[in-house]
């Protein structure tokens, strides 16, 4: 075409799309001239003025028509059509509230499930870290028969790595600490990062002002210098541009701050502040717990680097481990994404709740279908008009296809708002140890998936109803003789109505499954009695408190001030790692195994009353008492486990540990407390806070609060202010954190089985009402275009029971079909679950058996009702009816 | 869409370009004058007259104005545009040659 006619044509299209009203009147015009001057001329032939009128609209054919076919003549544009049959489409919706009503809430439901969880998948999985190029940053971890092992490494290991770091630009190594901040009254606890030089090359983030660590500032007896975080230096620095160079107290230690890092840097999981690792590489711990990441070269694949990494386990293993080469060919090296390693945790249970919603979904898009197909029944004789006068078949489609994507869009934006909504209830219910949960916002991403889902939503539920019901027999709907031809429909429905009922199988195993997980941790045991227990963790390092008999004498008063508070029972204090959460652990070796190599077992201090305080049950020898003084005798208590484990064959009390090179005699062993619910419990012995030193105490606080537990005679928490008073009144310059009961810890560390099982429930919820109307719908349908056969039957003698028993027979057949194809899918998919399930096999038949009793339950319910209708019918009616 | 059966496609678009290129007229006055100078034989509908002259409107070859008539009675007058003359002559061309082809095949005497 050439562009003169382009230019031509443009205002043309333009003004019959824009100025349609113009055109339309014009055209409107341009046919009643045409009508007058006929009709003139057959008046001027002597025709009567009104049978002239008649001939001039004869000859014309049908104002109408023609008016209608020079609309198509001009209609080249699509936009038109679209915008038409929009506009077509809203008016069918609005015409029938009930079902646009109904496709829309089952829609918006659908899809603003799948937007609140693709909100949170996006945020926690999809979105690229906030550094420059986040795909080269990596973390090194050792792959162990295929599954992630160890992740952190020591100092000396930290020195490998920097030798073997060929495909990195640059190579660091992080270990979480924390701090107490400021030395005068009440400090501050907060956050940090002790890192390695390189830390901020890696991530590509500098400064905003002063400057990175130096390399002589990254060793031992090298100054301490700290970097700030940007919320850190507003918050407790008032944003003051003069802070570099001032000297800030960390744990009573000055550190000369060196720099502030923009605002829109932080680590992950964020940090207050950023200090040297070299400083303690050498001290107590050895330098452990080390994170290494690293940058990738901008010319270096992943493959190139993974293909590296691979022959270093044996030379790692000569350094560190010789006694594990034999294992040499199961152990590799790997460096995972940066964002992989932070959310490995996570990343199964998001996608199984993402799968879930998605199936979801798909139910809500079977119902929608399942109601275009009976509606289209009804709209079978419109659609017949149509095609009688002239519109062609993919006319029409297109027609029923915009409706739907109409449909879609309603439901998106209404479920638009319901995910907005619902993120707010679902973001306080996520557990606070998610990674990147405060980052979760609805962004564009989230609104281009929305729109996507709705559109391809739309096709789903859309595409097979319209083609259906676009095949419109010319003849058969004119006629009205409604009840043939229905038998295909139906059969479509009840597939539809089997697929869903299927699917919320699927989704509803999954959900017994979570409960039952749930229901098993709450009702396992952690050990010790968490009711009537408050928990405040304190800080005391780099408080006044240097020598260890002041220590002593700082706990001895805490403890016997709350003792005398009313309602307080008994109260006691633990270090190194409180109850049910991870803590330390040190080396042990058991005096007299010569032969045998020291282990590791997790490491605890506490006070005499601390098994009382918490109800762990004695089971040999005796429990600490002030006895136990700084000067007496050194003594351990060890665990169950750690009997167990280490004293197969005979009774531990009396038997010595070597601990940090002290000799302890085993006064006793008490029950397992567990760390985790969903773990069992730990090898555990736990030592007389009073016997430790002060710099191994202050060693374990940078990574665990001590913990003052209070057991209470009222409700713990109404003695709360009480106890945090008592704590400051006696130590003013403690940090303390978050004053709990102990059943909020215990609460909170299923926090993240109780998301997913609260997630999966509603789905499953949702998912069996929707399979329920679906199934309501398609007996409720058969049965009102079975009427006229179930009066024959009355007719013919069968009872009223009878009838009832045929349609809820039928509701039966479609669920049983339906739950036997769920039953196979449920078996593969709740495999899926494994890794979150605790007390339960992924093919629990009980719950199997159990889920499916509720299927059959509420269907019959819901293909009850129908049949009832049925069973009412007036046989005499019925007869009449066609 | 429907179409002058009895009219080879493509040829009343010619027609009417051809009435359209001897002046300026709205769709009464194509009407009579078709059936004026075909004497009646081509018997074109005023049902599909109407779609026809919006579709070469829309093509660009003609092009439509509002005027006020003799009588001083408002009309829609069609008239032939460059593209539509250059069109004309294509299509005349093309049915000068067919026609002709055509007229040598009739007149075959048998053998």
């Amino acid at each position: 075409m050439r562009p003169s006619r382009w230019l031509f044509t443009i205002p043309l299209r333009l003004r019959s799309l824009f100025r349609r009203a113009q055109a339309d009147q014009e055209l409107d015009d341009e046919l009643r001239d045409h009508l007058d001057r006929r009709t003139e001329e057959y008046v001027a032939k002597g025709m009567a003025p009104q049978e002239a009128h008649r001939r001039a609209r004869f000859d014309l054919g049908g104002v109408e028509k023609v008016k209608e076919e020079c609309r198509d003549a001009r209609r080249v544009n699509r936009i038109q059509d679209l915008i038409q049959d929009l506009r077509f489409g809203l008016r069918i919706l609005r015409k029938s509230p009930g079902f646009s009503a109904i496709a829309v809430m089952t829609l918006a439901l659908g899809i603003g499930a799948n937007t609140a969880i693709f909100t949170v998948v996006n945020a926690v999985l999809l979105r690229p870290l906030p550094y420059p190029e986040p795909e080269q940053i990596m973390r090194i971890a050792l792959v162990y028969k295929g599954q992630i092992g160890m992740t952190e490494f020591s100092a000396k290991q930290f020195e490998f790595w920097k030798n073997h770091s060929d495909p990195f630009q640059y190579l660091a190594a992080t270990v979480k600490v924390g701090f107490n901040l400021g030395a005068v009254s009440t400090p501050e606890r907060i956050k940090a990062l002790r890192v390695s030089t390189d830390y901020f090359r890696v991530f590509g983030v500098y400064p905003a002002s002063g400057r990175e660590f130096l390399s002589e500032e990254d060793r031992t007896g090298g100054p301490n210098v700290a970097i700030l975080s940007h919320g850190l230096w507003v918050r407790d620095f008032g944003a003051d541009s003069n802070v570099i160079g001032r000297s800030i107290a960390l744990d009573g230690t000055p550190f000369r701050v060196v720099g502030v890092m923009p605002s829109d840097f932080q680590a992950m999981p964020p940090v207050d502040l950023w200090t040297t690792i070299g400083q303690v590489a050498t001290s107590m711990g050895g330098g452990g717990n080390y994170e290494v990441i690293a940058r990738l070269k901008p010319t270096v694949s992943r493959g190139q680097a993974a293909s590296y990494m691979a022959t270093l386990a044996r030379p790692y293993l000569e350094g560190f481990g010789p006694e594990y080469l034999a294992e040499v060919g199961n152990m590799r090296f790997a460096a995972f994404p940066y964002n992989y390693m932070l959310t490995s945790d996570v990343r199964r249970p998001l996608a199984v709740l993402f799968g879930a919603v998605g199936l979801v979904l798909l139910i809500a898009c079977v119902n929608v279908a399942n109601l275009q197909v009976a509606r289209a029944t009804a709209r079978t004789r419109e659609i017949a008009v149509r095609t009688a006068l002239g519109a062609a078949r993919s006319r029409i489609l297109r027609q029923l296809l915009t409706e739907n994507l109409l449909l879609g869009l309603l439901g998106a934006s209404c479920g638009l708002l319901l995910a907005y909504l619902g993120l707010h209830t679902l973001l306080p219910l996520l557990p606070a140890d998610l990674p990147h949960a405060q980052n979760i916002s609805l962004d564009r991403w989230v609104l281009v998936f929305t729109v996507l889902l709705a559109t391809l939503a739309g096709a789903v539920f859309g595409t097979m109803p319209s083609l259906q019901a676009s095949r419109v027999d010319l003849l058969e709907p004119l006629k009205e003789s409604g009840a043939r031809g229905i038998s295909s429909r139906h059969r479509v429905g009840s597939a539809l109505v089997t697929m869903e009922v299927a699917l919320s199988l699927v989704l509803l195993v999954g959900s017994g499954l979570l409960i039952k997980t749930f229901t098993n941790l709450l009702r396992t045991s952690p050990g010790f009695d968490p009711r009537n227990v408050l928990s405040v963790p304190v800080w005391a390092t780099g408080t006044r408190y240097k020598p260890a008999d002041e220590f002593t004498h700082f706990y001895d008063a805490v403890l016997s001030r709350i003792n005398r508070i009313p309602g307080v029972e008994s109260s006691a204090v633990i270090a190194g790692g409180p109850p049910l959460e991870h803590g330390g652990n040190n080396s042990v070796h058991i005096v007299g195994q010569e032969n045998r190599e020291s282990f590791q077992a997790e490491y605890r201090e506490i006070s005499p009353e601390y098994f009382q305080s918490l109800s762990v049950p004695l089971r040999q020898g005796r429990f600490f008492t002030d006895a136990d003084s700084q000067t007496a005798h050194r003594v351990v208590i060890i665990n169950e486990i750690f009997a167990r484990e280490h004293f197969p064959a005979r009774n531990p009390v009396g038997a010595f540990l070597t601990i940090d090179d002290v000799n302890r005699e085993i006064v006793g062993v008490v029950g397992d407390v567990k760390t985790k619910l969903n773990e069992s419990a730990l090898a555990t012995f736990f030592l007389p806070v009073v016997q430790v030193p002060t710099s191994t105490h202050r060693f374990w606080e940078a990574w665990f609060p001590t913990c003052v537990l209070v057991r209470t005679a009222v409700n713990p928490l109404s003695l709360s202010g009480a106890v945090e008073n008592a704590v400051r009144a006696t130590g003013p310059s403690l940090a303390i954190g978050q004053v709990r009961s102990m059943e909020e810890v215990l609460s909170f560390s299923i926090a993240f089985q109780r998301f997913l099982m609260m997630l999966m429930t509603i789905f499953a919820g949702l998912a069996l009402v929707l399979a329920c109307v679906g199934l309501y719908g398609v007996i409720s349908y058969s049965v009102s275009r079975r009427t006229h056969e179930v009066g024959i039957r009355m007719a013919v003698g069968a009872t009223r029971r009878d009838i009832l028993m045929a349609v809820i027979r039928q509701g039966f057949q479609i669920t049983l079909i339906g739950m036997t194809t769920g039953m196979a899918a449920a078996l593969a998919l709740s495999q899926l679950l494994r890794s979150v399930l605790f007390g339960v096999t992924p093919n629990d038949p009980k719950t199997f058996i159990g889920v499916s009793a509720l299927l059959i339950a509420v269907s019959l319910l819901a293909s009850y009702y129908p049949a009832r209708r049925a069973m009412k019918v007036d046989p005499m009616v019925a007869l009449r009816y066609e | 869409m429907s179409k002058p059966s009895d009219l080879v496609q493509g040829t009343l678009d010619m027609l009417l370009l051809k009435i359209l290129a001897l002046e300026p007229m709205n769709g009464f006055a194509v009407s009579q004058r078709l059936k004026q100078v075909s004497g009646d034989v081509l018997q074109v509908s005023d049902g599909s007259l109407y779609p026809a002259l919006h579709k070469l409107e829309q093509e660009g070859w003609i092009t439509a104005e509002w005027k006020t008539s003799e009588y001083g009675r408002r009309a829609k007058y069609y008239s032939l545009t460059r593209l539509g003359r250059r069109q004309l002559e294509k299509e005349a061309d093309n049915w000068g040659r067919l026609s002709g082809a055509i007229s040598r095949v009739i007149k075959l005497k048998e053998a």
